[in-house]
């Protein structure tokens, strides 16, 4: 297992663990996160869609790095700031779109919130607000696997603050007991909304945690997106082979407020400026350059295709209905039980 | 024909489902090496082994959200929560993920599941083993609710609860786990969910109840019909949904009504029976809905007089029946 | 084309913002993205950007001042077509086409149970009058306010065993009961005191017919109950007796004198089934003229066999097989088809199973009659196979209530199911 507070060394592709197009593969998702991220931000300044936006930037290598690579039968158990994970898993850009415009191709048909990114065909399940629930679920989902005796894993993805509940001990308590195929990510980001890393708990680091439930816990540095991913192959294998779940703590930051309402006043501005020269797309940028993998010319071509997707998805939301206002009597029940109508 | 008591019959429908299908696994505190506080789950764990008894820690929001989770993944689990008293730590998982997890997926994933929970009282267990808290999930939208009071029904809702497509809170209540007993088939047989049962055939006046209070109801509908008062009498077996059209065809041929609950009264499943039958048949009422409930204080108090005295018995429903009679 | 800035959604539980500034002036070019306005919230400060391409045209509103969620405060022109900005605001009514609330109060009510001037005429039903003045005045439930509408009552006749005298339930079905025993006048079979009072000239017959089938259909409330008799017992004593019969009296029996006879039995109890409805009155015949349908070439006609009461099997059979007769070489006499009471109709000899018969003004009721068919019946706890006899009985429901039709068809088949009770009285 990696040891504590890991930091990425002068790279050679022989470390790394991937190939070239491996490696441009995870950079192209991790690129692709940022760019439909930012472009939701305006779309929604823009009055295109109700509701609100969380937006990942500034941390979108602690959920493309860990979900490059999975399977389509693993399991995302995300909460609502995994956007990175959905792309990375492959789930179609007007699906995830959709879901935040809430039109008709939207997975939930546009029962629960933006940014409830949730697609069956790719293992993601659609998240519910209540932190840590998905934690729990996913250990469900892990303890599962096991009892079918799939060589499946999960992937739950949670935030500090998250770690303070109740129900997110009583999961990885369990996990540990039965050594549940499940890697835990915990994307330290330092403010629970507005509440500082320092007031959630009265330990530094998130993944000592683990030591109270008999499994390995790191800290890493989140925005390294092949860290990140290389540490989470590496304890996804564990998990695979039967050997038990993995605390991953993975420092990082959000640029922008908790939502697009949000100022973030309560943070200072120098904060933020030293988080952005650790901005994971460009380090990642730089890495692939340094590799010799990357050109300035290609990088430019990949972020004009990227556009071109991201618009043709766009497109097809702004182009798609709401569902008729009776949807809302649907999906209470199986067809068993169909919901009582009033009339008024 | 076999006689059995309600505890029995759950166990047969626990054993025969689990060799039905593979699917099905049982979690929950105690039910295996112990074979459940009650002995609900006796001998199943050497039948089925540890991976599909499994005895989990003291846990409530993880064997709930656990099992939502196995659900997630095709697993049927059946999930116990050891007393009623104990489920609150479990609600926000049963609320938030069990009730909503088709509806806020827009059907995409789904958690067939059941969580069997010992409730109520008469057992002198005292506030913190006697609860019943059927109304909270009653009033939540996605959940299925199910309470009953024989073995016959224990088994065949138990069944009809883990064959089914939806999350089944499965109430059973300890009082009657050993004081019932009837014939039932050997054969497989179910109960269908949302189906009421008319126990009795009447015309002066419906009498409604469920669980514990089938059996109070019966015995004062013997004291009452001595009295010449025909009564018509149903067990609601499911709460979530249940069966208007019985309760209302009945009401609207009978004129009266008196609703029977082991709760208290405020907020209670029988307050949206009687809202329902003031609403639809109105006009064939011919006296005042009446209620018999627990006290509305905390339950259960345990000294024997202050249970007995918060609990609906025989003489306190004959009483209220009366009154509605006269009226 | 024009295209209108709107004040954006701001977040959950903003309704209004405060223009800042304004970043691009009027007639400044705007690029895509580009910020247009800064907006002031209690929770935050955006800057609002641009969708499109184009130029800002003109400021709505001016800085500092407060706007709402959705406000058109710009208008920019745009290249091409685009859409409109949209303000997600749910609205109390979708404008889908509903049914409007006072049609559907409009809709008539689901029973006709009479008209309240017969009733009263009766001597024994109240009037509107009556009927509300006794729900005000007397303490009663939901349902017994039904029972007093329903059925015509004034609550204050009645007395209570409620508590502190409030009628109950109970009451007012022990009352209707009771009326309707007084309802019940046995009829004592006796000569009709006058001839029928009017004369049609026999030409007219076919006319007659048609403005009368046209009246009756249009002006009378038709309601039809329909009920089935296990024709056994009949079937076998026909099968037993009927060509004896021919041989000895020169007639093939048929089932309607037998029908004939149980109408007049069953109206012993329920003797408005047998009456004519003219004007406001309820003429309740003691005497039983009844019309039999026949069909001829290209009509129906409903000869009379009059006193029915008095007469045989055999008779009413014989006059039947006359009239039919005189009805098929069209010789019939006026008085030959009117003056009836209360008519039969037989669809059963074309194969009918079932049929709504219409009523022959200003009687009150007509039986349809069907084919008898071999169908299951339950007889001591065993599926066996039996002859069924499918009844339609249509009624004026201005003057007969559906529970005295129903009773009054279960009564005649009562009769018919069990011959040997009644037979030798009327051989």
């Amino acid at each position: 297992m990696a040891e504590k507070k890991q930091t990425a060394k002068k790279p050679s592709l022989k470390q790394v663990g991937l190939s070239e197009q491996g490696l441009m593969d995870l950079y192209t998702n991790l690129l692709k996160t940022r760019l439909l991220d930012e472009r939701l931000r305006k779309l929604f300044r823009q009055g295109r869609y109700a509701g609100t936006y969380f937006s990942a930037v500034g941390q979108e290598a602690t959920t493309v790095g860990p979900t490059y690579g999975l399977r389509d039968e693993d399991i995302i158990a995300p909460s609502h700031r995994e956007i990175g994970a959905s792309v990375t898993k492959g789930v179609p850009l007007d699906v995830i779109i959709g879901q935040v415009y809430a039109r008709r191709n939207s997975p939930d048909k546009g029962k629960s919130h933006p940014c409830h990114y949730g697609y069956r065909a790719r293992g993601v399940i659609t998240p519910a607000s209540t932190l840590a629930g998905q934690t729990i679920v996913g250990t469900g989902c892990a303890m599962g696997f096991k009892i079918l005796k799939k060589d499946n894993v999960v992937v739950a993805f949670f935030g500090e603050g998250s770690t303070s509940r109740g129900g997110w001990h009583e999961a990885l308590n369990y996990a540990g007991i039965h050594k549940l195929p499940i890697v835990y990510i915990c994307q330290n980001n330092l403010w629970a909304e507005s509440v500082p890393a320092t007031l959630q708990a009265g330990i530094r680091d998130f993944a000592d945690r683990a030591k109270a439930y008999g499994f390995p816990g790191v800290t890493i540095d989140g925005n390294d997106v092949v860290l990140m991913h290389r540490t989470a192959a590496e304890a996804i294998e564990r998990a695979r082979k039967g050997k038990g779940p993995t605390l991953i703590e993975c420092k990082t930051y959000r640029w922008y407020g908790h939502s697009e309402i949000d100022p973030a006043d309560y943070r200072q501005a120098e904060e933020l400026e030293n988080w952005k020269k650790k901005d994971p797309v460009l380090r990642a940028e730089k890495f692939m350059m340094d590799l010799g993998i990357l050109t300035t010319p290609k990088r430019e071509a990949l972020v004009e295709q990227i556009d071109q997707e991201i618009d043709a998805a766009v497109q097809v939301c702004e182009k798609e209905k709401y569902v008729e206002p009776e949807e809302a009597y649907n999906d209470v029940y199986s067809e068993d039980f169909p919901v009582w109508r009033d009339e008024y | 024909m076999k006689k059995v008591t309600y505890i029995e019959a759950i166990t047969q429908a626990l054993y025969e489902e689990m060799e039905r299908d593979e699917k099905v696994f049982l979690i929950g505190q105690d039910i295996g090496l112990y074979g459940g506080v009650f002995k609900a789950t006796k001998g199943l764990m050497d039948r089925f082994g540890a991976e599909r008894v499994i005895d989990a820690p003291i846990s409530e929001v993880y064997i709930a959200g656990g099992s939502v989770g196995a659900a997630l993944v095709g697993l049927k689990p059946v999930a116990e929560i050891q007393f009623a008293d104990f489920i609150t730590p479990s609600m926000d998982q049963i609320i938030q993920q069990m009730a909503k997890m088709r509806y806020r997926t827009g059907g995409s994933w789904t958690c067939p599941m059941t969580i069997r929970v010992c409730c109520g009282g008469e057992v002198g267990g005292g506030l913190y083993h006697s609860q019943i808290n059927e109304q909270w999930f009653f009033s939540q939208p996605g959940l299925i609710v199910v309470l009953p009071s024989t073995p016959y029904d224990a088994k065949g809702l138990l069944k009809s609860a883990i064959r089914g497509n939806d999350p089944v809170i499965y109430f059973e209540h300890k009082r009657l786990y050993r004081s019932v007993k009837e014939e039932i088939p050997d054969e497989d047989f179910t109960v269908p969910i949302g189906k009421a049962a008319i126990r009795k055939e009447g015309k002066d006046i419906t009498l409604v109840a469920y669980g514990l209070m089938c059996q109070k109801t019966m015995e004062a509908i013997e004291t009452l019909e001595k009295d010449g008062i025909s009564c018509e009498f149903i067990d609601m077996r499911t709460l979530r949904p249940w069966d208007r059209e019985t309760i209302l065809e009945s009401v609207k041929k009978t004129s009266r009504a008196v609703l029977v609950q082991e709760n208290s009264k405020t907020g209670g499943v029988m307050a949206e029976v009687s809202a329902t039958i003031t609403e639809e048949v109105f006009d064939y009422l011919d006296a005042p809905i009446s209620r018999v409930c627990g006290l509305d204080v905390p339950m259960l108090p345990f000294a024997p007089p202050m249970e007995h005295f918060f609990l609906p018995n025989a003489e306190k429903i004959v009483r209220v029946v009366k009154k509605v009679m006269e009226y | 084309m024009e295209y209108k800035v709107i004040v954006p959604p701001l977040g959950e539980s903003v309704v209004e913002g405060t223009i800042v500034k304004w970043l691009k002036n009027e007639g400044d070019p705007v690029k895509v993205d580009d910020p247009l306005v800064e907006v002031m919230t209690d929770k935050i400060n955006v800057e609002i950007p641009s969708p499109h391409d184009g130029v800002m045209k003109k400021h709505l509103v001016a800085p500092e001042t407060v706007v709402e969620v959705g406000a058109e405060i710009a208008v920019m022109e745009v290249e091409g077509e685009v859409e409109q900005a949209r303000t997600f605001q749910v609205k109390p009514d979708d404008g889908r086409e509903r049914i409007p609330k006072e049609q559907e109060l409009k809709a008539p009510p689901e029973e006709f149970v009479g008209t309240t001037e017969h009733h009263a005429h009766m001597g024994i039903h109240a009037d509107e009058a009556a009927i509300e003045g006794g729900i005000k005045a007397v303490k009663s439930s939901p349902v017994v306010r039904r029972l007093a509408r329903e059925h015509f009552i004034d609550l204050r006749k009645l007395s209570g065993t409620g508590k502190s005298g409030r009628v109950s339930k109970a009451d007012v079905l022990k009352y209707i009961e009771m009326r309707h025993s007084v309802d019940i006048v046995r009829p004592d079979f006796v000569f009709p005191t006058a001839e029928p009072e009017e004369i049609i000239p026999i030409t007219g017959i076919r006319k007659v017919i048609a403005e009368h089938m046209v009246r009756s259909a249009f002006t009378i409330p038709h309601v039809t109950t329909f009920d089935e008799a296990d024709m056994s017992a009949l079937v076998s004593w026909r099968r037993r007796n009927v060509d004896k019969i021919e041989t000895l009296h020169g007639v093939r029996i048929t089932y309607l004198p037998f029908i004939a006879k149980a109408i007049i039995f069953a109206a012993r109890d329920f003797p408005w089934m047998n009456a004519t409805f003219e004007g406001d009155n309820l003429h309740v015949k003691k005497y039983f003229n009844i019309g039999m349908a026949v069909a001829r070439k290209n009509s129906l006609i409903v000869p009379v066999v009059k006193h029915c009461e008095q007469k045989s099997l055999l008779e009413i059979a014989r006059e039947m097989r006359e009239l039919g007769d005189k009805a098929e070489a069209d010789t019939l006499k006026i008085e030959e088809i009117t003056g009836g009471t209360i008519s039969i109709t037989n669809a059963g000899v074309m194969g009918a199973l079932g049929s709504t018969p219409i009523i022959a003004a200003p009687q009150v009721a007509i039986l349809g009659v069907h084919k008898i068919v071999e169908k299951p019946v339950v007889r001591d706890g065993e599926i066996v196979v039996g002859p069924i006899l499918n009844f339609g009985l249509s009624f004026d429901h201005r003057v007969i209530d559906g529970g005295y039709a129903v009773q009054f068809l279960r009564k005649m088949i009562e009769f018919l199911e069990d011959p040997d009770s009644w037979l030798l009285s009327v051989i």
